[in-house]
């Protein structure tokens, strides 16, 4: 069966954890960048 | 080309790898979420007061949460029912990608988290609202609706209308006449955008056993009830031309609705008039206005907000 564009090539076990861990750290630290400028704009 | 899913004796056999992220993301409906993001910045740019960009751009993205977590939640409950469609068979969860119990709860941390964030940072009617729309589109539409009357689109497609209301309320913490008429508007479009793309996969939905007009009320009937949407949809998007008060929008949006709408009765036209032609009937006209619907939407919505930015 041909691929779909959407699928993407199946990864290792680990390549995943690491893909996942990757993108959960940068969405904590963009969270905690937006508090922090939140914070200030209601203080404003 | 056939779709194939794991059987389940095949995934006792290969149990599923870890969600990958793409995955999780795919499970937020991206495309869906780019009109639900456009019309609900259009609703907090249309607004009358200015909202600090930072809160701006946080009540946009929680509005993207919300409407995210609210698709993944349509994606678990409905994964058995995405198998088995042509269309949807290619999702992370009836191809095994992700297990259910990881979906349910990515699901859940987004819709609380942007309901939280939004009432914590914006204002907690926007919050309020954004719950609402969330368990509207979740549990009325996915799980009330869609499984049991033809009109779940019709009552359902209040779920895709609140992000203009969102927006307004985010900006300007209240609700009044413009946003409540940008509601109406995509409710009263909804219905024939999605019998567009029913008429052309009615095959899916007999086989799902999911009651969408197509199959229940026949092609005829769905017709000639696009018809009567686009009809009423023509007035409809002109109104907030015609508002009294401040609110209302200037020419440059009414005479955009105007040829807007005027396209999308005559793409409605063309369904409205035509029966299918045989089996092997490739569905132009139906795909043609699906697609013009999405690019309608947006238009509309961006006309709205250059009105209120270049008033004439």
């Amino acid at each position: 069966m041909p691929k779909s564009p959407k699928q993407h090539v199946p990864q290792s076990v680990d390549q995943i954890r690491r893909g996942r861990n990757r993108v959960l750290a940068l969405s904590l630290g963009a969270f905690v960048i937006l508090i922090f400028f939140i914070s200030i704009a209601k203080m404003g | 080309m056939t779709m194939t899913s794991p059987t389940p004796a095949a995934a006792a056999a290969n149990p599923p790898l870890p969600a990958d992220w793409r995955d999780l993301i795919a499970l937020t409906k991206p495309r869906v979420m780019s009109l639900v993001i456009f019309t609900g910045l259009c609703g907090l740019l249309a607004a009358p007061q200015h909202i600090h960009p930072v809160l701006g751009f946080t009540a946009i993205l929680c509005i993207a949460m919300g409407a995210g977590g609210a698709a993944a939640l349509n994606q678990w409950w409905e994964a058995d029912i995405d198998a088995g469609m042509k269309r949807t068979a290619q999702r992370p969860l009836p191809q095994g990608r992700l297990d259910r119990t990881t979906a349910r709860d990515f699901a859940g941390v987004l819709c609380a988290a942007s309901v939280f964030l939004m009432g914590v940072a914006i204002s907690w009617l926007a919050a309020a609202i954004l719950a609402i729309s969330i368990v509207y589109y979740a549990v009325v539409y996915t799980i009330w609706l869609k499984p049991r009357t033809p009109q779940n689109i019709v009552i359902g497609g209040g779920a895709g209308a609140f992000p203009p209301l969102i927006g307004w309320v985010a900006a300007t913490g209240h609700i009044s006449a413009m946003p409540v008429v940008l509601f109406a508007i995509i409710f009263m479009w909804t219905p024939p955008h999605f019998w567009a793309l029913a008429l052309y996969v009615k095959t899916d939905y007999a086989k799902v056993g999911i009651p969408m007009m197509p199959v229940v009320a026949g092609e005829r009937s769905t017709r000639r009830q696009i018809l009567v949407y686009a009809i009423l949809l023509l007035p409809l998007s002109a109104l907030p031309w015609w508002l009294p008060g401040d609110e209302h929008a200037g020419a440059i949006y009414g005479v955009s609705a105007l040829v807007l709408s005027s396209a999308f009765l005559g793409f409605a036209i063309r369904v409205g008039l035509r029966e299918r032609t045989g089996p092997d009937d490739a569905m132009k006209p139906e795909k043609q206005m699906f697609a013009y619907s999405i690019l309608y939407l947006f238009a509309l919505f961006a006309a709205l907000v250059v009105d209120r930015f270049i008033p004439l």
